[in-house]
């Protein structure tokens, strides 16, 4: 999907989401590449200008590989339920944030993160060309606990948790660096 | 919906354009004067200009480039066509006259660089020299009172360090500058080596290459194979350079003559000096009388050039430099015949040494032998 060259800033290092907003029926796309979030309709027109005054989620910072939301700046966040938001902070926390409350894990994590609760997964605070680990984190409103971990082959760009075969199970989708190619591996952890 | 976001997940890491990595802006990292002398000087293509080739043509195009940014890079391709500019000798290459030398058309959305064909085109780019003129817009840093800072404008996106600040250390002993605190990226003396390379707080990684070779002037074939035949090139690298070396030496064509009296010219400094001192030992061991006094004509002179760029320019370098007799031909011809001659005795590479702090990550480049500041970054 080609973006207008107006909308493209230089960036050393591509990071962003694609963020579907089920209230408003719409696909948002934010990314560092960009000057600002984009959207498309339901019918796939666009990308259109998505005016961010009010935000509620993280944006990404033209050229810079983090989102920002207020004064906060984050690696990476999930959305899920209603207003509640998990995110990796520049300092390699986990925090949850869930009707004004914040929760935040005492181990350094890395710089992905997913929600499927009560779980919520990260990647590993391990360094390029390292094989990484799945953390996984138990979660219930004011509780954030370090339950297991899981070692993959290669290093995590991103991960997300979905449903894929339909049937109300979702597995751990995770894209790896390997040596010599990035694969998308679905795990069970 | 969700199996189509997965496709989606799938498509987008195919185009590696939604990935979260580890690398983190931010920092100030203090470097050793001595290493930022060419930060400024990079190669056309990796100011991440889209770039075409063709053949013996290469073209890149301008079109994303701001006005600003256009007439800084057109004004410094210009001033390499001007015959006064210190690198204008790179558009002969790889002839040593004019004859064929590279046309480089500068126009408002590209800039084309023509030349005899694909391999010295891809040669030609290789070379900081190409871009002689003030780029302070366009590169990744952007020259400040103090030091350099990170320019957000850089095609190429911002470098991931705020700024670099240039420190003065002392060339005996940068370790101490390093263990103080002053310093966070140091050249390694290489008699400091054995100390400064079992310190488990710092990375060793590659730095700048620099050709050694020996000059000679007056010498009969004969007398120039028997300075050639009287050099252990491999015991003086593993003596004073630790073995950081690639090997230039040959064994002379030409029957060894007998020793004869020459003055020896060592104006290097640090090891350099030291492996001068050696050699001029080994000399006199086989019988040459050197002394500065020397009135034969003849002279041994060491010689170094830094490596810029590309091994093969560099040693083209040498020869517009330091051999302008040699105006005819291309320069591999001119630089064999020197070697036969008597005249040039290449002796090593010598890769030098950095020492960085294990916090400083993706320092070592891959394309090239400089620290590559503009993407590395500090762990926190």
């Amino acid at each position: 999907m080609p973006f207008p060259d107006r909308y493209i800033v230089s960036a050393r290092k591509p990071s962003g989401k694609i963020i579907l907003d089920a209230t408003r029926g719409i696909c948002i796309v934010t990314n560092n590449a960009l000057s600002e979030p984009l959207f498309f309709d339901q019918q796939w027109n666009g990308p259109f200008r998505f005016s961010c005054s009010d935000c509620r989620i993280p944006v990404a910072d033209p050229g810079f590989n983090f989102f920002r939301l207020a004064d906060g700046q984050f690696f990476d966040f999930d959305v899920f339920g209603t207003g509640k938001i998990a995110v990796v902070d520049r300092k390699g926390r986990l925090s949850i944030a869930e009707n004004n409350n914040v929760t935040t894990s005492d181990k350094q994590v890395g710089s992905s993160v997913s929600v499927n609760l009560p779980f919520v997964y990260t990647s590993s605070p391990t360094l390029r060309g390292e094989n990484d680990t799945v953390f996984i984190f138990r979660y219930s409103p004011g509780s954030l606990v370090y339950e297991a971990s899981r070692t993959v082959e290669g290093e995590i760009l991103t991960m997300t948790a979905a449903d894929l075969a339909q049937n109300g199970k979702k597995k751990l989708l995770v894209a790896l660096r390997k040596i010599d190619r990035i694969s998308i591996e679905a795990i069970e952890p | 919906m969700k199996i189509f976001f997965a496709v989606l997940l799938v498509w987008m890491m195919a185009h590696s354009a939604f990935c979260l990595t580890k690398e983190q802006f931010g920092g100030n990292l203090k470097v050793s004067s001595d290493l930022l002398e060419h930060i400024q000087n990079q190669s056309l293509p990796d100011l991440a200009i889209p770039l075409n080739i063709n053949q013996n043509k290469a073209t890149f195009d301008m079109r994303g480039l701001n006005p600003d940014m256009r007439t800084e890079l057109q004004q410094s391709l210009s001033a390499l066509q001007d015959r006064m500019n210190a690198c204008h000798w790179l558009v002969d290459f790889p002839n040593l006259d004019s004859s064929q030398n590279a046309q480089i058309e500068i126009g408002d959305d590209a800039i084309e660089i023509t030349s005899q064909d694909e391999i010295t085109v891809q040669e030609l780019l290789k070379s900081p020299c190409l871009l002689p003129g003030k780029l302070d817009l366009i590169r990744p840093f952007r020259t400040t009172q103090y030091g350099y800072e990170a320019n957000p404008q850089s095609p190429a996106g911002r470098p991931f360090l705020d700024s670099i600040t240039p420190i003065v250390v002392d060339p005996i002993n940068p370790y101490l500058s390093f263990k103080l605190g002053d310093v966070d990226v140091i050249p390694v003396p290489e008699d400091r080596f054995p100390q400064i390379s079992n310190d488990s707080d710092l990375q060793l990684l590659q730095g700048p290459q620099v050709i050694l070779y020996l000059k000679l002037t007056g010498f009969a074939p004969e007398a120039a194979a028997k300075v050639a035949s009287s050099i252990d090139v491999h015991e003086l690298a593993r003596a004073v350079l630790n073995d950081h070396v690639h090997d230039l030496f040959s064994a002379p064509d030409a029957q060894p003559g007998a020793a004869v009296s020459a003055k020896f010219v060592n104006r290097s400094e640090a090891s350099y000096k030291l492996l001068g001192d050696r050699l001029q030992v080994e000399l006199q061991k086989m019988g040459f009388t050197l002394n500065d006094a020397d009135t034969s004509g003849r002279s041994i002179e060491l010689m170094q050039e830094e490596v810029r760029g590309d091994l093969l320019l560099s040693e083209y370098h040498i020869l517009r430099v330091q051999f302008p007799d040699q105006n005819s031909g291309t320069w591999d011809a001119a630089w064999q015949n020197l070697i036969k001659s008597g005249r040039l005795i290449p002796l090593l590479i010598h890769t030098t040494k950095i020492a960085a702090r294990k916090s400083i990550q993706g320092l070592n480049s891959e394309a090239g032998p400089n620290p590559d500041f503009e993407n590395c970054w500090i762990r926190q």
